[in-house]
């Protein structure tokens, strides 16, 4: 279990028992593009989802389809209010009165329908909104991170190219059915080389990696990005792809002034110390 | 029928009915697509098709019938309204559905009851209904559901009551540690060997399976 503890709350997050901080640890862990990660929750969530049919189907009472269909497409045109127009003529004083308390009532019961449906509508809308919020809020927060560091006085650039035209390493391992992961074995000619750049703070210790074209890893791998000073290589970040190779992610960077930074393909988790062919590189 | 219930032959039963699953499916994906056209029939012939499950969802996890009567309501307007957001690489429109239905009931069972004297026990989250209970919108709906609940027979007692905790009464795992008296690791081991084992015995009814 290389990729403990993730693998074990997946499961938990996908029947949402997982709470807390380590509700919140496995949600950022799913925003670096664990591929692993985001496959085995997709499997697991439609297994959950599973778990409803073994309920028992109930009908249920006829008038709530009724009631649906009123409900989401009410009629457009709705029965009229009965309102007698008055005459001129002398009335009592006490049908005056009736007629205006009637009539109050009316309105009030009519303002109350309202106000329910409005509210109704409200809540039901709020849901959703939350959500959305909060997917706003996180977007927010990482463009304000990024735009600190990118504005910082002192942030860095390198670009990252490749030292020959990527290749994936160790593609096929024993047992391991060709054509299962695409993008090994039938790497398109056409596909340009894998590049990035890399902005990076040194006095904030974080930074920004977007790469490009970066070939797919067979399952059980994963790209791990290096700082490295001198012969010492300090690890920054383990990340996966989307299929054309693409990742943009916020990364630490420990080390102030590395002399070049590196991104090499590893054993899914990462390692200590970089052992895979170096994919990506560049120096400051 | 039998076999299936003793959870030995899951795999062998799914065949046949797997094709048939799909067409349920590609069906309500169709009324789905027409709903997010404007088309307001399809609303209606999505209730008809689906209403059973989800207010039996609801109805599980409540209780309760006017809630759960309300919960559906919510589930089919938030349908209507979000028809076109639908997204089929995220799963079926049947698991769509319940996974609506099932955040809905679940909010509306934290709303009504406070966790702490939420009626939790295991009498509530179970027993599982006997494989012929319950009316059935189609034979479809039917078949699905005695093929889950033969792949959950094939679970210990213990996996299934966290599952079922963690699914009908919504509760956290370490919350289940304390309804159940147990340590949380033996809680977190049931619930992830559970559904691994569910995984791997429903695979045939995953979205991707072929």
């Amino acid at each position: 279990m290389s990729h403990a503890p993730w693998t074990e709350w997946a499961a938990f997050y996908a029947i949402q028992a997982l709470e807390g901080k380590e509700q919140r640890l496995f949600e950022a862990h799913l925003t670096t593009g664990c591929r692993d990660c985001s496959t085995l929750l997709a499997d697991l969530g439609a297994v959950v989802a599973t778990l409803a049919w073994a309920a028992p189907a109930v009908a249920p009472p006829p008038a709530l389809r009724a009631r649906l269909l009123e409900r989401v497409h009410p009629a457009q045109e709705p029965p009229p209010v009965p309102a007698p127009r008055v005459r001129r003529q002398r009335t009592p004083r006490w049908v005056w009165w009736y007629s205006a308390l009637w009539s109050g009532r009316v309105a009030v019961a009519g303002l109350v329908a309202v106000l329910s449906v409005a509210l109704y509508d409200a809540q039901l809308q709020l849901g959703t909104q939350r959500e959305v919020a909060q997917q706003l809020a996180q977007e927010l927060t990482r463009e304000r991170v990024l735009t600190n560091l990118v504005a910082h006085t002192d942030t860095r650039v390198v670009a990252l190219g490749g030292p020959q035209p990527a290749t994936p390493p160790a593609a096929e391992g024993p047992g391991r059915s060709p054509g299962k992961h695409r993008g090994l074995s039938s790497a398109r000619p056409a596909t340009p080389p894998a590049a990035g750049w890399l902005v990076w703070s040194p006095e904030k210790h974080h930074g920004f990696i977007v790469v490009h074209y970066l070939p797919p890893l067979p399952m059980g791998q994963t790209y791990q990005l290096w700082a490295i000073t001198g012969q010492r290589a300090l690890s920054a970040a383990v990340f996966q792809v989307d299929e054309v190779g693409h990742t943009a992610l916020m990364v630490p960077v420990a080390v102030a002034h590395p002399d070049r930074f590196a991104i090499t393909a590893e054993p899914a988790g990462g390692v200590a110390e970089p052992s895979g062919p170096v994919l990506l590189y560049g120096s400051p | 029928m039998e076999q299936v219930h003793q959870g030995t032959a899951v795999e062998t039963i799914v065949e046949p009915v797997y094709a048939q699953l799909r067409a349920h499916e590609a069906a309500l994906a169709a009324l789905v697509t027409r709903l997010a056209a404007g088309d307001t029939e399809a609303l209606a012939s999505l209730y008809d098709a689906t209403s059973a499950s989800v207010y039996g969802l609801a109805l599980r996890i409540l209780r309760d019938q006017p809630a759960a009567e309300d919960v559906t309501i919510d589930v089919y307007t938030q349908v209507a309204r979000q028809a076109a957001s639908y997204d089929a690489r995220r799963g079926t429109p049947s698991a769509w559905l319940s996974n609506m239905t099932r955040s809905r009931a679940l909010d509306r069972l934290r709303q009504e009851a406070p966790r702490r004297t939420r009626e939790t026990s295991l009498d509530a989250a179970l027993p599982l209904p006997a494989l012929t209970a319950g009316p059935e919108e189609d034979s479809v709906a039917a078949e699905r559901q005695r093929l889950v609940q033969a792949a959950l027979a094939q679970l210990t007692p213990a996996q299934r009551d966290v599952l079922e905790l963690a699914y009908y009464a919504g509760l956290s795992h370490t919350e289940i540690a304390a309804q159940l008296g147990q340590p949380l690791g033996t809680i977190k081991t049931r619930i992830r060997t559970g559904l691994m084992q569910l995984r791997t015995a429903l695979h045939c009814l995953m979205p991707e399976a072929s």
